[in-house]
């Protein structure tokens, strides 16, 4: 048998043969013991391979791969045209997510007495956070004198420390994006709960209006044609504007985050309404009600797109700036600040094609009236009544010309002093005053030929007059 | 945890790439936990080195994400994401020297234990399994390749031809004197088993 192929013998070993090949080894085998001795031989060696120990990875290894990919992607999309990319594959959920940002603000709002463990605040001054800093040298901030919320407002969110959709804590400006779901099919029979379910999604809302004094309403027609979510993408990144995205698992709906939030910073039913309660809009004011609602109604257009970033001050002007060069994609640009915020007015003068002041009043009032119609469901009177007076004072505030870009205008306090980063404590301290000059900004992307929540508040029955 | 796992394996890699492509990025990251730790096994024993490992494994997973519209279905995700990450592995190795083999399997995970072996079994067997790593790592690549493939990833000869881009036979020929030179290596060790 001196012809026999040897290395039969490992596929009969690895059961690689077929019946007939598996009768000629065992022939073969059976001739002489030192055949059989190899066989053992190979035997062993295998099982001892086999019983090698499994190297595994972390189980954020999956998250990491993904944060790396998205860089990646981001880089790349700025060369030449990826082959078949879709952009939509980076869209999700953000108003969910940005929801979910501020149920974990509440929850930290709520702790806010308790001292964070060591470990968290490392993760809010974390020195790899530097690189992200933009260097301020001759940028000139917008000043930054202190907050000065009611004497009876719960303080601002700790500034350094974010969430993410899933509940971690994370440093960085964040972004979360997403295309929102599109809106429920019209059923009568659960028209009535899903009024309900609307209601609560209002008031889970309103209760991120803490936020609102923080957070910046940016509203952008775009071309439905145009590659808007590329270029803003590009125009983040160039700003130095990091961003993450969420595990879509991790994201609730609004219509299910008054209910099902729990999970995510505590949020509860009860404790949704409980904001359009007399004691919630002390904190929250009409003006910011209505700016976030504005938020939420476009987040249930499925055409509307929302991306929240956390920025500093001259990172938003830079973004802003560009959004206003950039016409043909951006039609329109229109920020709005929260009213009661001094620290904000200085971007309220930022509009570009906007609506006429007119049509904007009108379109205040409708949304007033929304609000209206929402709290007074929530049997709550006294928020109503403020939510209807608060347009009055907003319509009688200048308005710029439509069809004309401002510049935004440089703040009067001197440039922010170069970040000296001697070691670890300048580090977390220079990192630390640059969190606390960031603004929250809710970017509202809509095609043009879709219509504003403004415009779809029209179609909100009239307000019930009292 | 094997829940999950399993859970997961139940999922069709073609649904989950369909599901990335269509934008959600949150299917690939399932695909991901599915093959990281398979993918990093292998590419430990061929780098001899962990920490390139790891850069090579999150590198290739990269890739494949970037590149996941060009995946053809005809061959199976783990065989193209393992091409991807054996060409990176050949590029990095070309970049730099080897590392030495001291590195291999250090940070492994714990070994699956035989519950019916006692202290005694279980150190000699640990101790086989040190000496036969570390004879694995002192093959040439195209041996430990092999053998790593079949004996720890568990790949049939069909997959590590497709893998491989050789022949069914070649596949045979170069497994049988791979584990013929490993049993040299051996030797002394197979002796003492065997008296």
């Amino acid at each position: 048998m001196s012809d026999f192929d040897e290395t039969l013998l490992t596929a009969y070993l690895d059961g690689e043969l077929p019946e007939a090949e598996r009768t000629r080894v065992e022939g073969w085998l059976s001739e002489r013991p030192e055949r059989r001795q190899l066989l053992e031989e190979l035997r062993s060696i295998k099982t001892s391979l086999q019983r090698s120990p499994r190297a595994r990875l972390p189980r954020d290894f999956a998250e990491q791969v993904l944060r790396q990919a998205e860089r990646e992607m981001l880089v790349s999309s700025g060369d030449a045209p990826r082959r078949g990319f879709s952009l939509r594959r980076w869209r999700r959920p953000a108003i969910w997510a940005s929801l979910a940002l501020a149920a974990g603000l509440l929850l930290m709002v709520f702790d806010r007495d308790r001292p964070p463990p060591a470990a968290e605040r490392e993760v809010a001054v974390a020195p790899r956070d530097v690189p992200q800093v933009r260097p301020l040298i001759g940028v000139p901030a917008a000043p930054r004198e202190p907050q000065s919320p009611p004497a009876d407002a719960p303080p601002s969110p700790p500034p350094a420390v974010y969430f993410d959709a899933s509940g971690a804590k994370a440093n960085g400006s964040r972004l979360r994006r997403a295309k929102t779901p599109p809106p429920p099919a019209p059923d009568v029979r659960k028209q009535k709960s899903d009024e309900n379910e609307m209601l609560d999604a209002h008031a889970a809302l309103s209760e991120s209006t803490m936020l609102s004094d923080q957070t910046l309403l940016v509203w952008c027609e775009v071309s439905p044609d145009a590659k808007y979510d590329e270029r803003f993408r590009q125009l983040l990144l160039s700003n130095h504007i990091m961003w993450s995205e969420d595990d879509q698992e991790q994201v609730k709906s609004p219509a299910r985050l008054g209910g099902e939030g729990r999970g995510q910073g505590g949020f509860s039913r009860k404790a949704a309404p409980a904001t359009a309660a007399p004691q919630g809009p002390a904190t929250a004011p009409a003006q910011n009600q209505r700016r976030l609602l504005a938020a939420n109604q476009a987040a249930l257009d499925a055409a509307a797109e929302l991306v929240l970033v956390e920025a500093s001050e001259p990172q938003i002007k830079a973004v802003l700036a560009e959004l206003d060069h950039d016409a043909n994609v951006f039609k329109t640009v229109e920020v709005e600040p929260a009213d009661d915020t001094p620290r904000q007015q200085q971007f309220g003068y930022y509009r570009r094609g906007a609506a006429p002041a007119g049509e904007r009043t009108q379109r205040k009032m409708e949304l007033s009236a929304e609000v209206s119609k929402a709290e007074k469901n929530s049997a709550d009177k006294a928020t109503a009544d403020r939510a209807e007076s608060a347009p009055a004072s907003r319509a009688g505030k200048p308005d710029s010309p439509p069809g004309i870009a401002y510049q935004l205008r440089a703040g009067g306090s001197p440039p922010m002093p170069h970040l000296q980063v001697e070691g670890l404590d300048a580090t977390k301290r220079a990192v630390a005053q640059t969190n606390a000059d960031r603004l929250q900004v809710l970017f509202v992307f809509q095609p043009t030929s879709q219509a504003k929540p403004a415009a779809a508040s029209t179609k909100q029955p009239q307000p019930e007059k009292e | 945890m094997a829940g999950v796992e399993s859970l997961v394996s139940a999922v069709d890699d073609n649904q989950l790439i369909e599901a990335t492509l269509a934008g959600n990025s949150a299917a690939f990251g399932d695909l991901v936990r599915k093959y990281q730790d398979r993918l990093y096994n292998t590419m430990t024993h061929l780098t001899r080195s962990s920490e390139d490992a790891r850069d090579i494994v999150q590198d290739s997973f990269v890739k494949a994400f970037v590149k996941l519209d060009t995946f053809q279905r005809g061959s199976a995700f783990y065989t193209w994401l393992y091409r991807i990450a054996f060409n990176t592995a050949m590029s990095q190795k070309r970049r730099r020297r080897p590392t030495p083999a001291a590195d291999a399997g250090t940070d492994c995970g714990q070994e699956a234990v035989d519950p019916g072996a006692g202290p005694g079994d279980r150190l000699e067997r640990e101790e086989l399994a040190s000496q036969v790593r570390a004879a694995l790592a002192a093959l040439s690549e195209e041996y430990r390749t092999v053998l790593v493939l079949r004996d720890i990833d568990g790949c049939d000869y069909e997959a590590m031809a497709e893998l491989l881009s050789v022949p069914l036979g070649t596949v045979r020929s170069r497994l049988h004197r791979a584990r013929l030179q490993l049993r040299e290596q051996l030797k002394h060790l197979l002796q003492t088993d065997s008296t």
